[in-house]
């Protein structure tokens, strides 16, 4: 309690002001006259009484010192004396404050931009209340077959499970808080037509539950959420909206409760907003969410059910995802054992015998899409966040080499505070305070930048098409980063410099002139050789990842990207089904045919390079292309007339489809070449028959007229899979989504107006979406090694700017000391040139050093990121040589001018210079 | 240094808390005078010394200050005793006593043959 007191006494303390001063004075002076006036009646003198009673008192001054050590807390009061000094040095030298304030907040912002975004992807969870209890079921099946207990054609992937399952957790889970399903409505982008008063426009639902968002602790902003009472048979259509929906299409109003909108012409009336932060569990963000009930119009699941109300009763149909909350204290281990069974019950009920190599639930904490995105992106997060981190380390040695030499010309100020008492600490805490505080202010100015450069960031990483639940605002996490890399970096700079300066050896330094022998130059140069180490890492895998995106970029594809414009419609939405479906699609391609500006249109199923692709097993008219339980290896496309032609396809042998075999109905086929080199070499596949299906079906048969060169389907990289191009219009089709690309004959902005407007005039109920060109869809599917590419770049060029900075200005320093051993040369009879090379032997023997040290680094950096790469290996010896000649050259370049500047040393005025 | 000092002023603040105890409120000359009074020219210490203890005893709160006149009409800051330094004090005596006692059993045994 006492220490208590006292410490939060002498903090207050430390605070106080003149006032308390004035009072200690005026109290030892008083103290003092009072033994004055003492000794005056003993019998001293005035003058003897009053040298006397200081002399018993004691030294004032020290006393007053004892006095406010006592009053304040000392340490505190160095520190901000300390603070205060360095603010005055940093503003006496301007330049070098600016010089050093930029390199670390380059540093300092690209670590901490990659930070938040790191955050953002791997440490950030999900905007729901106590997302730790959260948990998701999947399912995880050895390789065999699950048709017994599961249709092939249901839901998606491995995260979808009947909705017997969720019945049988609701009733029976009891470690489970509550459970709920969600399902989405269609896929990215191009889910739902939603009508709001004659406007059409495209949107994602998604179908819930009624706990859904009770579990998850949301409120709505307005309105209510959807409950339990709205999954009730004959209830009426309700739906709540996304907060950015609402912003966007209702302008935030909240009259927008009680409004109705037709979703995929079922009207449906909005009952509630949804809180603004939250953007659903999986990566398409939902605009919508619907109650969990037969409401075939939504389209859940993605493809067909037999018929949607089959779909909740019959167990073999997998299309719920299923999450749930766990009850306080259980953990995910119990909990699936007891919901193992519960599952394995749901899905063996009601057969006969129970199969083996049944599938086993499995249960994660992370949503799906967090997975799957952190999957994608772990490896380049890493790659950038170890390339940060050398530039880092580059900026830092650069400051360092800045510092040193800096403190060279402060010795004899240093000289002169340890003869006067300062300890050796003291001296090196109050560089340390400098450099810290350097390092903070660049750690500030870098904040500013990662706060600009994180939004662009995830822009050059995730693409502008897709929406994402990733969020890389700054949070408290990233700025607690900032400030800890901003304090150890000025610690990992300022300790050498300060240790240095501190070891000064006092007689010399306070007696000496100016030093005619070289000054001691190991650190410096072990600076600068670290930092060209560095930068050949950098530039080494800035080389090789460049290259990598050229080559993917500049890849043969098999088709003409340029001039083509893409965009998908989605008949089924708008009500039309079978015929008239297909009939539309090829009404659509007559219309936009007739455009100015069109050379010609054709549509398919899948967009190529989109990543998207439509893989089924296949069988010809002379058996099953691949044997049962093999993966499919066929990859197929439903297209439209003309196109090959459209696409620049090469047709080899016989043709491409017609409208002909579109409009009759005549089911032809295209094989490429890998596909007719594996099924038919040797031998000419025109005029046989292939169907889509394991089994062989002559009455779904289409007819093989042509033999198309490869091209690339849905992937950059990877040789073109084996593909079949079927015509789209026979009677057993179904209407479908179909992306439509039209080559214009010259580049032409206006080309999507015109073609939204021809699409209006067929049908104006019916939205196109996804608008883009190919070259846009290419740039997509290279997002990531265009940005590794870029960025790299851009880190290579700073470090190799930062090492020139570096070499430029130790060499100008060193010149500087050694004006008079150049003019002793010179006078001597020197040469220029010779004195030139004397200055840039150095630069070039430091960047020799670097090279040799960092060579093996950058090789060993490579081969782990070999994966990544493309069109290149690991030990590119290209790029190596790139790397070798840049850095000598930057050596070179930045070491000539110092150079130069000492051989036109004037002899005279150097010896002077003493 | 550094060790001396604080069992110097550990003394020192007992001497100032029983002076403040006996005579009553008093300026620091006056507590100056009486310390070396009592301890009878055996201790000579420089009066400013007196200065951070007093400073210490009252961040702990066992004294308080104000400034008032003194007898020589000069205007000089008087030093308190308050109930929290009363009970501090007893705590120091006892302990003191305490300590005096086990030390001096230890002396009195090298005197002893066992």
């Amino acid at each position: 309690m006492k220490t208590l007191r006292r410490a939060w006494n002498r903090f207050a303390g430390s605070l106080v002001g003149q006032r308390r001063e004035a009072d200690l004075a005026e109290e030892l002076e008083s103290h003092i006259r009072m033994l004055t006036e003492e000794n005056v009646r003993r019998g001293m003198s005035a003058v003897e009484a009053r040298r006397a009673a200081l002399v018993t008192f004691g030294g004032v001054e020290a006393t007053k010192e004892s006095y406010r050590d006592q009053r304040g807390l000392p340490a505190f009061a160095a520190l901000r004396r300390d603070i205060r000094y360095a603010l005055r040095g940093m503003r006496r030298n301007p330049v070098f404050t600016a010089v050093a304030v930029l390199c670390l907040a380059l540093g300092i912002g690209a670590n901490t931009a990659i930070f938040s975004l790191f955050n953002a992807v791997m440490l950030r969870s999900l905007p729901v209340s106590h997302p730790e209890q959260l948990v998701f079921f999947h399912y995880v099946h050895p390789d065999g077959d699950l048709s017994a207990v599961r249709r092939l054609s249901s839901g998606y992937g491995n995260t979808s499970l009947p909705y017997a399952t969720y019945e049988a957790f609701r009733d029976h889970a009891r470690m489970l808080a509550g459970v709920f399903v969600f399902v989405s409505s269609g896929t990215e982008g191009n889910g739902l037509t939603v009508d709001i008063g004659g406007r059409p426009l495209t949107a994602d639902g998604e179908m819930v539950t009624g706990e859904y968002f009770s579990l998850l602790g949301l409120t709505p902003v307005c309105g209510r959420a959807i409950a339990d009472s709205d999954l009730t048979a004959g209830s009426p259509n309700v739906a709540v909206i996304s907060h950015r929906f609402w912003l966007r299409e209702f302008g935030g109003e909240t009259s927008a409760v009680g409004r109705s909108v037709t979703v995929n012409g079922v009207p449906f009336s909005i009952i509630g907003v949804a809180p603004p932060e939250f953007s659903g569990l999986h990566g398409t963000v939902p605009d919508l969410w619907f109650p969990l009930r037969p409401m075939p119009a939504l389209r859940p699941w993605g493809s067909r059910a037999a018929s949607n109300e089959s779909a909740f009763a019959d167990r073999r149909y997998w299309w719920c995802a299923i999450g749930g909350r766990l009850k306080p204290g259980v953990t995910r281990s119990q909990l699936l054992s007891e919901t193992q069974y519960l599952f394995r019950q749901s899905i063996t009920a009601g057969l006969d015998k129970v199969p083996p190599n049944l599938p086993t639930l499995a249960v994660s904490d992370a949503s799906p899409v967090f997975e799957l995105l952190r999957r994608q992106f772990s490896v380049p997060l890493r790659i950038l966040m170890i390339t940060a981190a050398l530039v880092l380390l580059i900026a830092c040695a650069n400051v360092a080499t800045l510092l040193v030499a800096r403190a060279k010309s402060r010795q004899k100020e240093i000289g002169v505070r340890l003869a006067i008492g300062a300890s050796r600490a003291r001296i090196i805490g109050q560089l340390l305070t400098e450099s810290v505080l350097l390092s903070l202010c660049g750690g500030a100015l870098g904040l500013l930048f990662a706060l600009w450069g994180g939004s662009v960031l995830l822009r050059l990483i995730i693409g502008t098409r897709h929406t994402t639940p990733l969020n890389v605002s700054p949070d408290v996490t990233v700025l607690a980063f900032a400030a800890v890399v901003s304090l150890a970096t000025g610690v990992l700079f300022g300790l050498a410099p300060a240790y240095r300066s501190a070891r000064t050896d006092l007689a010399r330094q306070l007696t000496e002139v100016a030093s005619s022998t070289t000054p001691r130059r190991g650190l410096t140069r072990t600076l600068v050789a670290s930092q060209v180490a560095l930068s050949v890492v950098l530039l080494f895998g800035a080389g090789l990842f460049l290259r990598t995106f050229r080559n993917l970029d500049a890849q043969k594809l098999g088709f003409e990207r340029q001039n083509l414009l893409l965009f998908e419609v989605d008949p089924e939405r708008s009500g039309y089904s079978g015929a008239r479906g297909i009939a539309l699609h090829n009404q659509l391609l007559e219309r936009i045919q007739r455009l100015p500006g069109v050379r010609s249109v054709t549509f398919s199923q899948v967009a190529l390079l989109s990543g998207d692709r439509n893989t089924s097993p296949g069988a010809t008219d002379r058996g099953a292309l691949t044997p049962p339980g093999q993966p499919d290896e066929v990859y197929y496309n439903r297209v439209g007339p003309r196109f090959f032609e459209t696409m620049g396809m090469r047709v080899l042998l016989g043709r491409g489809v017609t409208s002909h075999d579109t409009q009759t109905g005549h089911p032809t086929a295209v094989v490429n070449q890998s596909w007719a080199r594996a099924y038919f070499p040797n031998e000419n596949p025109i005029g046989h028959r292939i169907s889509v299906g394991q089994k062989f079906i002559p009455q779904q048969a289409y007819e093989i007229v042509g033999v198309a060169e490869d091209a690339k389907y849905h992937e950059m990289r990877g040789a073109p899979p084996r593909t079949v191009y079927i015509s789209y219009g026979a009677t057993w089709e179904r209407t479908r989504r179909m992306c439509f690309a039209v080559r214009a004959a010259v580049a032409q902005g206006a080309l999507a107006a015109s073609v939204s407007d021809a699409i209006r005039d067929v049908d104006p109920n019916l939205p196109l979406f996804n608008v883009r060109t190919q070259r846009q869809q290419i740039e997509q599917a290279l997002g990531q090694e265009r940005m590794l590419a870029h960025l790299s770049s851009f880190f290579g060029a700073l470090a190799v700017l930062l090492v020139a900075i570096g070499i430029y200005g130790t060499l100008s320093y060193a010149v500087t000391q050694r004006t008079g051993e150049i003019g002793i040369r010179m006078a001597l009879g020197a040469r220029r040139m010779a004195v030139v090379w004397m200055i840039l032997r150095e630069s070039l023997l430091v960047a020799g050093i670097g090279l040799v040290a960092g060579l093996p680094v950058a090789l060993a950096f490579s081969r782990l990121a070999a994966s990544t790469l493309f069109g290149v290996t690991a030990y590119d010896r290209a790029t190596i040589a790139a790397t070798v000649i840049i850095l000598c050259a930057t050596a070179a370049v930045s070491g000539f001018l110092p150079a130069n500047r000492a051989s036109r040393v004037d002899p005279i005025r150097a010896l002077r210079h003493e | 240094m550094k060790e001396k000092n604080e069992v110097w002023q550990g003394t020192l603040a007992i001497m100032v808390l029983r002076t403040l105890d006996v005579l009553g409120p008093q300026h620091g000359y006056g507590i100056a005078c009486r310390i070396e009074q009592i301890s009878q020219d055996l201790l000579s210490v420089n009066h400013g010394t007196l200065y951070p203890v007093l400073l210490k005893l009252e961040q702990e709160g066992s004294i308080t200050s104000e400034w008032g006149v003194s007898e020589n009409n000069r205007r000089a800051r008087f030093y308190r005793l308050t109930r929290a330094g009363k009970k501090a004090l007893q705590a120091e005596k006892l302990h003191w006593e305490q300590t005096t006692e086990i030390i001096a059993r230890f002396l009195a045994l090298e005197s002893g043959s066992e």
